[in-house]
């Protein structure tokens, strides 16, 4: 019985590459909706630093104060230390302040007559462990805006942490692959083909890894998926396995706080009911 | 000159937060009016309409502990059909399915129906529990492979000669 628990033998996960900024596994002998939760949390509920609020004190570039303000939302900043900073909805303070949020700010007035590029490497941020991200030394950093001659942008920007399932710029990863059963034996897809399925589909790579199936074989209407192969490329705010890691813990700590929460919800049921059978 | 105050997005879920703070504070007072005396029904009504409801709600009409609907808020797919499974496995419970009624409302059911032997409550219980162990399992995995692993890129921020 404990083995189908999944305790005994448990899932498996192996790691095929991984990269600066990619990585690649593949999970095993676990239910498509466990490594489907991995999936979701990995996108949108791992934390990360964003800038949210942006106070402008002159702006005489070509672009708007909410057009800027929206690109500097998407900037990835370093996000390894998130767990230091306290979502803002939880902290004492009345607005934000250095234990919810890192101050950025930015001054470049362009005085040559050339055109003058304003990037994410000239924020200067107020926590040093909190910085634009730069993928190495000669990174010109992230295009902001461009400015004339005689144009001013000076700005201070509020970051915050959150998750991306409030906005997208929280996210950790521009994306997850996500594939399971390549030969398509369990027809999950259904191909849309116009004459030959096999020159139409090509196979995946990942097929590489499983043995093809016999063509003759029946159908197998009991079999379920149990190879999941991931595939993650970060924004640059966290590492790759970083990004694996803290969302299982973050799915440990959701699981944990709804736990307890039920717990709460019954004992005050409990209370109300005492004619329940326990 | 004052500067401008402007949010890189559409705020709607951080004022919603606000409200529910200015909810508590209010569910505060009114318990307090409440030992004192006895409010009219239709005040309590209001109020109980503002309140922030619990994450967890069992829904009514579940008299039977066999046999329960739980109404999750905020949660969605992510803990839903993994709880689900989990539940599933269980060999004591018959039935166990999720649902999300409404796409515009942040909630999700759950509805478990097991045997005499249990009851929902321990069913969902023991789901949290064994989905709690599966999730330290892949954690403990993935930092062994990690550790054993030769990368191209190790961990610790150094870089391989390439």
């Amino acid at each position: 019985m404990e083995n189908a628990y999944g305790t005994l033998s448990g899932p498996n996960i192996t790691i095929r590459e991984l990269q600066k900024d990619k990585i690649s596994f593949i999970l095993s002998d676990t239910d498509l909706s466990v490594a489907n939760s991995l999936r979701r949390v990995m996108i949108a509920e791992v934390p990360t630093i964003a800038i949210d609020m942006v106070e402008i004190e002159t702006n005489t570039t070509v672009l708007a104060d909410e057009f800027i303000a929206h690109r500097l939302g998407m900037i990835p900043i370093e996000s390894t230390d998130v767990e230091r900073i306290k979502y803002t909805r939880d902290c004492t303070c009345s607005q934000y302040c250095s234990e919810c949020s890192v101050e950025l700010t930015l001054h470049v007035k362009c005085t040559d007559d050339r055109t003058r590029d304003v990037t994410s490497r000239e924020l200067i941020s107020s926590n040093p462990q909190f910085q634009p991200v730069l993928t190495d030394k000669n990174d010109s950093g992230i295009l902001i805006v461009k400015l004339r001659k005689g144009h001013e942008l000076s700005i201070k920007c509020i970051a915050k942490k959150g998750v991306a399932k409030e906005h997208a710029k929280w996210s950790p990863v521009s994306g997850v692959a996500f594939e399971y059963d390549p030969y398509n034996k369990l027809r999950h897809t259904h191909y849309w083909i116009e004459e030959d399925e096999k020159k139409e589909w090509p196979l995946s790579k990942n097929a590489a890894l499983e043995a093809p199936p016999d063509p003759n074989a029946p159908f197998d209407y009991n079999a379920k998926p149990d190879r999941f192969y991931f595939s993650s490329e970060t924004v640059g705010s966290l590492q790759p396995e970083e990004v694996v890691s803290m969302a299982m813990k973050t799915l440990l700590d959701k699981l944990a706080y709804v736990q307890m929460q039920l717990k709460e919800e019954v004992d005050m049921k409990k209370q109300d009911h005492t004619s329940w059978g326990y | 000159m004052s500067p401008a105050k402007t949010r890189t997005h559409n705020e709607d879920i951080d004022e919603d937060v606000s409200s529910a703070d200015e909810e508590m504070a209010l569910e505060g007072t009114e318990d307090m009016m409440e030992t004192e005396e006895n409010t009219e029904d239709a005040d309590a009504d209001a109020e109980e309409a503002m309140v922030p409801a619990d994450k967890i709600e069992i829904v009514a009409g579940s008299s039977d502990p066999t046999c329960m609907t739980f109404c999750f808020k905020e949660e969605d797919h992510t803990l839903g059909n993994s709880l689900r499974h989990m539940v599933m496995k269980n060999p004591l419970v018959d039935y166990c399915g999720y649902s999300i009624p409404h796409p515009s409302e942040a909630k999700m059911n759950v509805h478990i129906q097991t045997t005499d032997a249990t009851n929902a409550v321990e069913a969902l219980n023991k789901g949290f529990d064994d989905l709690t162990d599966l999730c330290q399992h892949v954690i403990s995995k993935f930092k062994k492979e990690l550790k054993n692993g030769n990368f191209e890129y190790s961990p610790e921020g150094n870089w391989s000669q390439n």
